[in-house]
C-alpha cells in the first residue's frame, strides 16, 4: 500500500466519550470481570484467600484497567467500569454500590488531574479504583455490628467479647488498606508489561 | 463457569417484567440485614421461591427452599446446645449465617438473569430511560463475555503446545511469568475483537446520540404490579419486625 | 451512485500506519456489482471503509478529494445516519455482531434507525424469507457455525435497507455450502436492483454475478475490467496480478507438488477416536492412518467435526481412542507435547515481546538456531519486533517457526489461508512443501482448493464426525476433490445443540412411562425410611437400658422393628415393580426410536453394518442399560435423599458428630469422585475394545465354514485369541485404576460409625452429650452406611448408560436417505443416470456415468469386474444416495418420490436372496400384497419354481426354514424371480438373475425372462455376455464411466474394451474338458 508520513493532527481535545469507547468500555469490563471472578472463585476454596482476594485480583487486573483507561483517553471509563463490577458483585448491597461508584468516581478524577496524558496519573488511579474490590466486604463490616448484637442477647455477653476478639472492628478497613497494596503491586506490573507489550506493538 | 445469560422466560407460567425482578434483586439485598428475624425472613423467601417456580425454573427454586429450610434448621441445631468448643461453634455458624444472607440475594439474581433474554434487559434499561451512555456498556459487557470465554479456552490450548501451564505450582513458583503468559494473548486477542465489534457497531449506525427503539417489547403487566405489591409488602413487614 | 473524486486518504492518528490509498476516481452507478480485487494491502479495504464512512471516522487519518453516495458526503455525515445509505458486512463472523440471539441481531439495524415495532417485524419477517432464515431464528450465535453467522450478518444488514452493500472479504472463513448460501444471497440482492460493492479474494464465486472487477495496487486503481474480460484471463495473467483463479475447473495441481511415494510407515495412527460434547458424541472415528511426510488436508462442511478431530488428535481436547505417533502410543498430555497447531486466531499464540523470543520460549533451540529458522521464514528482520504487531501472514510464520524451534513433529494448521492473498497463499504452500521432509506429518484443515492442489499430498474427507474419504491427491484425486468443490450442496444447517444431562436424556426416552419412575422413586424412598425406623427405636430400647429404667414397651419396639422392616420389603418389592416396568417402558422407547432412525438411513449402509452389529445394537446393548435404568435412577434417589434426612435428624441430636459424620463422608465422596474421572479417560476405549471384540466373534463364526476348507484355523484362531486378550487388557486396566478408589470409599462408607464414636466418646468425658444421644448417633450412623455404599456404586454406573446411549444414537446417527414424498409423477419409465458419482467406502467407484434405459428396452450393464455395475443397480433401487449427479424415472428425480413410490416402480432382483421363516407360498406373496393364490402359483410356475415346490413335503406351504437353509441356490434365485414376475414393476432390475441356475434350467429361466419383459424398462447386470449380447443396448462400464454405449455390434465395432472382453468370454465358453478334447 502507499505509505505516507503522516503528521498527527492535534489531539482530539474533545474528551467526551464516543460510542465506540462506551463499547471498548463495556468489553474491558467484560474482561476485567471474568477474570476477576475466575481469581475469587478459584482461591475461594481455601477460606483465607476469600479474603485476600481484593490483593490478588488487584494484582492482576492492573493491567486490564490500565489498558481500558489508556485505550479511551477520556472522562468516563474507570466510571463505566466501577458500576459494571458493582453490578455483579455488590447486588443489592447499596451501600457496597454506592461505596464502588466513589471509588470509580476518585479514580476517573485522579485521571482528569493529570491532563490525560501524564501516565503516571493513570498509572495512579488504579490503587483507589481497586477499593471496589473491598466494596462487597462492607456487608462484613456491618453485619459485624449486628451479629454481636445479637449474639449478646443470645448466649451471653462474654460470648460476645470473644466474638468481638476474635473478628476486629477493623476488618474493614484492613481490607481497604489490602485492597490499595494490591493495586499498587498491580500497577508495578501492569506499567512494565505494558512497556514491554503493548506500547512496543503499538497498540495503546 | 458458566453464568446463565442465556435464560429466556418462555417455560415459565408467569412472564415479569425485568424491572419488577430487579426491584426483587434490591429487596434481597435490603433484606440481608435482617436476616436474625426468622420467621419473616422465611415468608420472604417462599414469597420469592414460588415466584422463581412460576417464572420457570422449579427445580432451582425447589433446591434454593430446602437449602434455605435446612440452613435454618442448622442454626436452631447449633444454637441449641452447648458445645466444647465454642470456637468452632462461631466458625459454623458465622457460615451459615453467610449462607443465609447471600441465598436470598443469589436465588433473585437467578430469577433475574436465568429468566430474562439479554435482549429484554436492553428493552427494560431503555424503557426505564437510561441513558445510552449506560445501556451501551451493558450490552457490550453481556455479549463479550463469551467472546472472553472462547479467548480463554482457546489461550489454554495454546499454552498446552507451549508447555506452559497455568497449574498451582506454576503460580507459586513464578506468579508474575504466569500472570504475563495468560493476560497478554487474551489482552491482543480481546483487543483486535473489539475493534471490529465496535467498528461493525458504528457502521450499522449504532450511536449514543441517537434514539433507538426496541423490538422485544417490555410492559408492566398486571402480573407485575401484583407481584410487585407482594414483594414491598414482605420487605416492609420484615424490615419492621426487625427493629 | 458512488462516486470518488481524486480521493487519497492515509491512516493516521495515534497508530496510524501512513498506508492508504491515492487518487482514486471512481464511478460506480446503481445496480452495479462491482468487485475490488488485488494483493493484500492493495488498499480494498480501505476503500470499502471509505464507502460506509468508517475511514475517517473510525479510522482516522487525513482525507483529500471527495466520496459521495447518492450525492451525500459519506466522510463527514454521521455514521447513523450513513447507515441507513450504505450497509456493511465484515470479514470475522465472530466479531462483527452485537447481540447474543439472533433475532436481535437481525432487527438490530432497524433498531439503530428507530424505526416502530410494527414496522421492523414486518422487515424481520421479509428478510427471513427472502433468505431462508427460518432455521436460524432464536438461536444463540455462538453456536453457529461461520457460514451461518454470515447469514446472520447479511440478513441483519438486509434488514435495514440500504442502497448501496458494502462487503469486505465476506467469504473468508466460510465452507464451500457457506459460499453457495453467500452466492445465492449476493444473487437475490443483486436481483432486488442494489448496488453491491465487495472486496475480494476469492473471485470465483463472484464471476457471475460481478458487472466489473476494479484492480488495484498500491493505494492505485490500475485497470477497471468488465465482467466478460476477467472470465477470459488467463491463469499466468491473474498470477502476474497476484490474483487467485476465476474458475475452479481449471484448477489443477501446482506442478512444484510432487505425488507422495506409497508405502512408508504411518505418521499417525488413531483408533477408535471419539469425542463428547454438552452429553452428544461428535466424532466416531473407527481407524485412521496418516502416513509419513505427507501433507494432509482435512476438508468437510463447518460444524462437522474437522477442528475436534484435530484437537483430539494433538491432545488438547480430552476424548477417548488411542492415537499413536510414529507406532508409538501417546497419551494426551505427551501427544500435546510433540504437536503443535496453528490456530485462526494467531494472536492467542503469541506470548513473547519479540519474534525471536517467541521462538526460543521454552524451546530446547537457542538463539542461533532460531535466527536461522527466521531467515528460511523470510522474518530475520523482524526479530526484534513485537508479534503483535506483524501482519496476519506474518503471525502465522511466526507460529510454525516456533513449533520447529521446539522440535515439534507434528504440526497441524487451522484455514490457514483464509485471508490471504495468491501470493501470500502460495507462499504458504511453499513453506508447507519445504518442510514436508522435516516434520512428521502436516494437517491442513480448509476450506481453500487452491491451497490443497498447492502443497498437500492427501486429502481426508470428514462428514458428521466420520471419516468419509482418505485418498491420495493424485491425478484421480484431484478429479474427486475439485468435484466436491465444485458440486452444489444441499442446504442443511446446524442443529440446535441439546443439552441434556445424562439423567435427562434418559428420561427423555422414558416417555410415557414416567409415572412408573416417580412411583418407583417415591416407594423406594418410602422403604429407605421404613428402614431407618428400626433403628429408632431399638434406641428407645437401649436409651432405657442405659439410664437406668425399667424396661417397658418391650412389646411396642418389638412390633415396630417388624412393622419397619415389613415396610421396607413390601414398599422395595413395590418400588421395584415399578421401576422393572419403567425400565422395560424406556427400553422399549429406545428401541422404537433406534428402529426410526434406522429406516431413515440408507439401506447400503445398514447392510453394511451387517446384522450381527445390528443386532448386537438393538438386543445387547439396549439390554444392558436396563439393569441400570431399573435400579439406579429410584435406588439412587432413595439412597441419597434418606441419609440426607438422617444427617437432618443427627444433626438435631448433636450437630458436633454431624459435622463429624459429615467430613467422613466428604472424603469417601472425593474418593469416588476421583475414581469417576480418572475411570471416565478409560471408558471410551474398553467399550470400543469390546465392541471389537464383539465383531470378531462375529466374523469368526461366519466364516467357520471357509477357515476349514482352506484350513486357515491357526491363523484365525490367533486372531481370535488377540482379540480377547486386547479386551481383556483394557478391561483389566481400567479396573485397574479404579480400584484403589473403590477400597477407599468402600472402607469409609462402610464404617462411619468408627470416625464417630472417638469423638463421641470424647464429648460424654467433657460432659457435654448424654450416653443415650450418642447411642442414638450411633444407631443413625449404621443407618447411613449401607445406604451410601449402595449410592456410591449406582453413581458410578450413570456415565457408563451416558456413554452407551450416546453410542447407540452415534451409531444409527449417518446421513439420511434424501427422499421425498412425491408419488411418482413421471412421464414414462425411461431411467436415466445423470453423472452419477459415487464414493463407496471412501473410493470413488463411479465417476460420471451417465446413460439411458428405454422403456421397453432391455439394458445390459456389462464391464469388468467391480466396474460398479452391481452398485449402479443399488443406486436405481435407492440403497444409497449418490454422491453427485441424479438418477431420474421419467424425468422425475428419485430422491423426490416417496419410498413407497420408488419401491411401487422399481423391483429388483439380487444375488442374494432372504426367505421368510413362513411358508413358500407366503415367501412369493411378498411380491406383492393381497395376491390370491392362484396369482402367487401361476408366478410360481412362470419362474420355473413350480417343479421343486411340488416336490417338497408340504408343497406350498413348507416353511422355508431358518433363511431358507433347506433350498440350494438356484431354487432361492427362482424364488426371487417369482416374486419379481408377481410384482409386476415397471422398471426391473436383474444383478445377475442366473448366476446360480445349473444350464437346464438357466434356459428355461431365459425364456421366463423374456416373457416378463415386455413392454418394461429392463436393467440386467451380467458377466456371461453371450446370453444378453442380444441386449437393445449395451452399457460398458469402465475406469468408473460409461465408456460406450450401444448394441453388440456397434460395441464390437467401436470399443476396444468390449472386444476384449467379448473374446475372453467366448474363448471360456469353447472350453472343454482336456480329455473330451483328446477324444476328438
Amino acid at each position: 500500500m502507499a505509505k505516507r508520513e503522516v503528521t498527527n493532527s492535534n489531539q482530539q481535545n474533545d474528551r467526551r466519550m464516543k460510542t465506540k469507547d462506551l463499547i471498548y468500555a463495556g468489553a474491558f469490563g467484560a474482561i476485567y470481570l471474568v477474570v476477576m471472578l475466575v481469581i475469587v472463585m478459584g482461591t475461594s476454596g481455601i477460606a483465607i484467600m476469600y479474603l485476600l482476594a481484593p490483593l490478588t485480583v488487584g494484582i492482576v487486573c492492573a493491567t486490564i484497567y490500565e489498558l481500558c483507561v489508556l485505550k479511551v483517553k477520556k472522562f468516563g471509563p474507570a466510571l463505566i467500569l466501577g458500576v459494571l463490577f458493582s453490578l455483579v458483585s455488590c447486588m443489592g448491597n447499596i451501600p457496597g454500590m454506592i461505596g464502588c461508584f466513589i471509588a470509580a468516581l476518585l479514580a476517573e478524577l485522579i485521571i482528569k488531574a493529570g491532563g490525560y496524558s501524564s501516565r503516571k496519573s493513570y498509572l495512579a488511579s488504579y490503587p483507589i479504583f481497586n477499593l471496589t474490590m473491598a466494596m462487597p466486604y462492607t456487608m462484613l463490616g456491618f453485619q459485624r455490628e449486628t451479629f454481636i448484637r445479637r449474639a449478646a442477647d443470645w448466649y451471653s455477653q462474654g460470648y460476645a467479647d470473644a466474638l468481638d476478639a476474635a473478628a476486629p472492628s477493623w476488618i474493614w478497613y484492613g481490607i481497604a488498606v489490602e485492597a490499595v497494596i494490591g493495586g499498587i503491586i498491580g500497577v508495578l506490573l501492569a506499567s512494565k508489561l505494558i512497556k514491554k507489550h503493548f506500547d512496543k506493538a503499538g497498540i495503546i | 463457569m458458566d453464568l446463565t445469560l442465556y435464560g429466556d422466560d418462555s417455560k415459565g407460567l408467569i412472564k415479569l417484567d425485568p424491572r419488577t425482578k430487579m426491584l426483587m434483586v434490591l429487596s434481597s439485598g435490603v433484606l440481608s440485614f435482617f436476616s436474625y428475624n426468622d420467621v419473616p425472613l422465611f415468608v420472604f423467601c417462599t414469597v420469592l421461591c414460588t415466584l422463581l417456580a412460576l417464572c420457570g425454573k422449579p427445580l432451582t427454586a425447589l433446591k434454593g427452599y430446602l437449602a434455605f429450610a435446612v440452613a435454618l434448621y442448622l442454626r436452631f441445631c447449633i444454637s441449641s446446645r452447648a458445645s466444647a468448643a465454642p470456637f468452632l461453634e462461631i466458625i459454623s455458624q458465622v457460615l451459615i449465617t453467610v449462607l443465609l444472607y447471600c441465598l436470598p440475594v443469589v436465588l433473585s439474581f437467578i430469577l433475574l438473569t436465568g429468566t430474562t433474554r439479554i435482549s429484554q434487559f436492553i428493552s427494560a434499561f431503555q424503557a426505564m430511560h437510561l441513558p445510552m451512555k449506560v445501556i451501551i456498556p451493558v450490552a457490550v459487557f453481556f455479549r463479550f463475555i463469551p467472546t472472553v470465554q472462547e479467548e480463554w479456552t482457546g489461550i489454554r490450548k495454546a499454552m498446552a503446545f507451549r508447555g506452559i501451564s497455568v497449574g498451582l505450582g506454576s503460580i507459586f513458583r513464578h506468579p508474575m511469568r504466569t500472570v504475563e503468559y495468560v493476560l497478554v494473548p487474551m489482552l491482543f486477542s480481546s483487543i483486535s475483537v473489539m475493534e471490529e465489534l465496535a467498528s461493525a457497531a458504528l457502521a450499522r449506525g449504532m450511536d449514543m446520540d441517537v434514539k433507538r427503539s426496541s423490538y422485544q417489547s417490555v410492559r408492566l403487566g398486571p402480573a407485575d404490579y401484583i407481584a410487585g405489591g407482594i414483594i414491598l409488602a414482605v420487605t416492609i413487614y420484615v424490615m419492621s419486625s426487625g427493629w | 451512485m458512488i462516486e470518488f473524486k481524486n480521493l487519497s486518504f492515509h491512516y493516521g492518528g495515534e497508530h496510524g500506519t501512513g498506508e492508504g490509498v491515492d487518487h482514486i476516481d471512481l464511478r460506480i452507478d446503481d445496480g452495479e456489482f462491482v468487485v475490488l480485487c488485488g494483493r493484500s494491502g492493495c488498499g480494498k479495504t480501505t476503500l470499502t471503509r471509505l464507502i460506509n464512512g468508517l475511514a475517517p471516522q473510525f479510522f482516522e487519518g487525513p482525507l483529500e478529494g471527495s466520496v459521495t453516495v447518492n450525492g451525500r458526503n459519506v466522510s463527514t455525515k454521521p455514521l447513523s445516519s450513513i447507515s441507513t445509505l450504505v450497509g456493511s458486512v465484515f470479514q470475522n463472523p465472530k466479531s462483527q455482531f452485537f447481540n447474543i440471539d439472533t433475532t436481535s441481531e437481525l432487527v438490530f439495524g432497524c433498531e439503530n434507525q428507530g424505526l416502530e415495532r410494527a414496522e421492523i417485524a414486518q422487515r424481520l419477517e421479509q428478510t427471513v424469507n427472502d433468505m431462508q432464515l427460518q432455521n436460524l431464528l432464536d438461536r444463540n450465535i455462538f453456536e453457529l457455525a461461520g457460514g451461518e453467522k454470515q447469514q446472520i450478518a447479511c440478513g441483519s444488514v438486509y434488514a435495514s435497507r440500504p442502497e448501496v452493500f458494502v462487503l469486505d472479504e465476506p467469504s473468508s472463513n466460510l465452507d464451500k455450502k457457506a459460499i453457495w448460501r453467500l452466492r445465492k444471497i449476493l444473487e437475490r440482492i443483486k436481483q432486488s436492483g442494489k448496488t453491491v460493492v465487495i472486496s475480494e479474494h476469492r473471485l470465483y464465486y463472484l464471476m457471475d454475478l460481478a458487472d466489473r472487477f476494479i484492480y488495484m495496487e498500491d493505494g492505485y486503481v490500475r485497470r477497471d475490467i468488465p465482467a466478460a474480460k476477467m472470465r477470459a484471463l488467463s491463469d499466468d495473467e491473474l498470477k502476474s496480478m497476484g490474483l487467485r483463479c476465476t474458475d475452479l475447473s481449471r484448477l489443477e495441481k501446482s506442478r512444484e507438488n510432487p505425488d507422495a511415494q506409497p508405502g512408508g510407515r504411518p505418521a499417525i495412527e488413531g483408533l477408535d477416536i471419539s469425542c463428547n460434547r454438552g452429553n452428544t458424541k461428535i466424532l466416531d472415528v473407527e481407524r485412521l492412518t496418516l502416513p509419513e511426510n505427507s501433507v494432509v488436508a482435512l476438508i468437510g462442511d463447518n460444524g462437522c467435526g474437522k477442528s475436534t478431530l484435530a484437537e483430539t488428535l494433538c491432545g488438547v481436547i480430552p476424548g477417548s481412542g488411542s492415537v499413536a505417533f510414529g507406532g508409538e502410543y501417546l497419551t494426551d498430555k505427551q501427544r500435546a507435547r510433540r504437536s503443535f497447531m496453528v490456530m485462526q486466531d494467531v494472536n492467542r499464540q503469541l506470548f513473547s515481546e519479540s519474534v525471536i523470543e517467541e521462538l526460543t520460549l521454552n524451546a530446547a533451540a537457542d538463539r542461533d538456531r532460531a535466527m536461522e529458522l527466521l531467515e528460511e521464514l523470510d522474518l530475520s528482520g523482524q526479530a526484534e519486533r513485537h508479534p503483535a504487531s506483524l501482519s496476519g501472514g506474518q503471525k502465522q510464520r511466526v507460529a510454525i517457526a516456533s513449533a520447529l524451534c521446539a522440535g515439534k513433529e507434528i504440526i497441524f494448521c487451522d484455514e490457514p489461508t483464509s485471508g490471504l492473498d495468491r501470493g501470500g497463499m502460495e507462499n504458504f504452500g511453499r513453506l508447507l512443501r519445504s518442510m514436508r521432509d522435516r516434520l512428521r506429518c502436516t494437517v491442513i484443515i480448509t476450506h481453500d482448493p487452491e491451497l490443497v492442489l498447492e502443497c498437500c499430498t492427501h486429502v481426508m474427507h470428514i462428514e458428521n464426525g466420520r471419516v468419509m474419504a482418505f485418498y491420495p491427491l493424485d491425478r484421480e484425486g484431484t478429479e474427486r476433490v475439485l468435484y466436491y468443490f465444485l458440486s452444489p450442496s444441499d442446504e442443511s444447517s446446524t442443529k440446535k445443540r441439546e443439552n441434556l444431562s445424562a439423567v435427562g436424556k434418559i428420561l427423555k426416552y422414558t416417555g410415557s412411562y414416567r409415572k412408573y419412575t416417580f412411583a418407583a422413586i417415591a416407594l423406594m424412598l418410602l422403604g429407605a425410611a421404613s428402614s431407618v425406623i428400626p433403628y429408632l427405636s431399638v434406641y428407645r430400647l437401649i436409651d432405657q437400658l442405659v439410664q437406668r429404667q425399667p424396661l417397658s414397651g418391650i412389646a411396642a419396639a418389638i412390633a415396630v422393628v417388624l412393622l419397619g422392616e415389613l415396610g421396607y420389603a413390601v414398599f422395595y418389592s413395590l418400588g421395584l415393580k415399578y421401576s422393572h416396568k419403567a425400565a422395560y417402558g424406556t427400553l422399549e422407547n429406545i428401541r422404537c426410536s433406534l428402529q426410526e432412525k434406522m429406516e431413515l438411513q440408507a439401506l447400503g449402509d445398514i447392510q453394511e453394518l451387517g446384522s450381527g452389529a445390528v443386532k448386537k445394537l438393538f438386543i445387547d446393548d439396549v439390554e444392558s442399560i436396563e439393569a441400570l435404568l431399573a435400579h439406579m435412577l429410584p435406588e439412587g434417589i432413595a439412597n441419597l435423599v434418606v441419609p440426607l434426612i438422617v444427617l437432618l435428624v443427627l444433626a438435631f441430636a448433636d450437630w458436633q458428630l454431624a459435622l463429624v459424620t459429615i467430613i467422613t463422608i466428604m472424603f469417601g465422596a472425593a474418593a469416588s469422585t476421583q475414581m469417576y474421572s480418572v475411570g471416565m479417560d478409560r471408558m471410551g476405549s474398553y467399550f470400543a475394545a469390546s465392541k471389537r471384540l464383539n465383531n470378531s466373534i462375529i466374523e469368526y463364526v461366519n466364516g467357520m465354514e471357509v477357515v476349514r476348507v482352506f484350513n486357515r484355523q491357526g491363523e484365525v484362531g490367533q486372531n481370535f485369541a488377540d482379540t480377547v486378550k486386547s479386551y481383556r487388557d483394557f478391561a483389566l486396566a481400567w479396573y485397574r485404576v479404579c480400584w484403589p478408589w473403590m477400597a477407599a470409599y468402600g472402607s469409609i462408607f462402610a464404617n462411619i460409625a468408627f470416625y464417630t464414636i472417638p469423638f463421641g466418646a470424647m464429648l460424654i468425658l467433657l460432659g457435654q452429650l448424654s450416653l443415650s444421644r450418642y447411642i442414638l448417633c450411633l444407631c443413625l450412623c449404621f443407618a447411613i452406611g449401607p445406604q451410601l455404599m449402595h449410592l456410591m456404586s449406582f453413581l458410578g454406573l450413570l456415565p457408563q448408560v451416558n456413554f452407551k446411549i450416546q453410542a447407540l444414537e452415534k451409531a444409527l446417527d449417518r446421513t439420511a436417505l434424501r427422499t421425498g414424498c412425491e408419488a411418482f409423477t413421471g412421464a414414462g419409465h425411461d431411467v436415466e443416470f445423470r453423472d452419477v458419482h459415487f464414493a463407496y467406502k471412501g473410493t470413488e467407484v463411479l465417476k460420471g456415468v451417465s446413460f439411458t434405459a428405454k422403456e421397453g428396452q432391455l439394458t445390459a450393464l456389462v464391464g469388468a469386474s467391480g466396474s460398479g455395475k452391481s452398485t449402479l443397480a443399488k443406486l436405481l433401487a435407492h440403497f444409497y444416495d449418490v454422491s453427485g449427479g441424479s438418477i431420474s424415472i421419467g424425468g422425475q428425480d428419485i430422491r423426490h418420490m416417496s419410498p413407497d413410490a420408488l419401491d411401487g416402480e422399481v423391483s429388483y432382483v439380487s444375488q442374494e436372496l432372504f426367505l421368510f421363516n413362513k411358508s413358500i407360498l407366503e415367501n412369493i406373496r411378498v411380491g406383492r400384497k393381497g395376491a390370491t393364490d392362484e396369482e402367487v402359483r401361476e408366478a410360481a410356475r412362470k419362474a420355473c419354481c413350480d417343479e421343486f415346490i411340488l416336490e417338497l413335503e408340504d408343497g406350498y406351504d413348507t416353511s422355508a426354514g431358518k433363511a431358507g437353509n433347506m433350498l440350494s441356490g438356484g431354487q432361492k434365485q427362482r424364488i426371487a424371480f417369482a416374486r419379481a414376475i408377481l410384482k409386476d414393476a415397471p422398471i426391473i432390475v436383474l444383478d445377475e438373475a442366473t448366476a446360480f441356475v445349473d444350464p437346464e434350467n438357466e434356459a428355461r429361466m431365459n425364456d421366463a425372462i423374456k416373457e416378463i419383459i415386455k413392454n418394461k424398462t429392463v436393467i440386467v447386470i451380467a458377466h456371461k455376455l453371450r446370453s444378453v449380447a442380444g441386449a437393445d443396448q449395451l452399457v460398458l462400464l469402465e475406469g468408473g464411466k460409461a465408456a460406450a454405449c450401444g448394441t453388440h455390434q456397434e460395441l464390437l465395432a467401436a470399443s476396444a474394451g468390449y472386444r476384449k472382453l467379448w473374446e475372453a468370454s467366448e474363448s471360456s465358453g469353447s472350453w472343454s474338458l482336456k480329455g473330451k478334447e483328446a477324444e476328438k
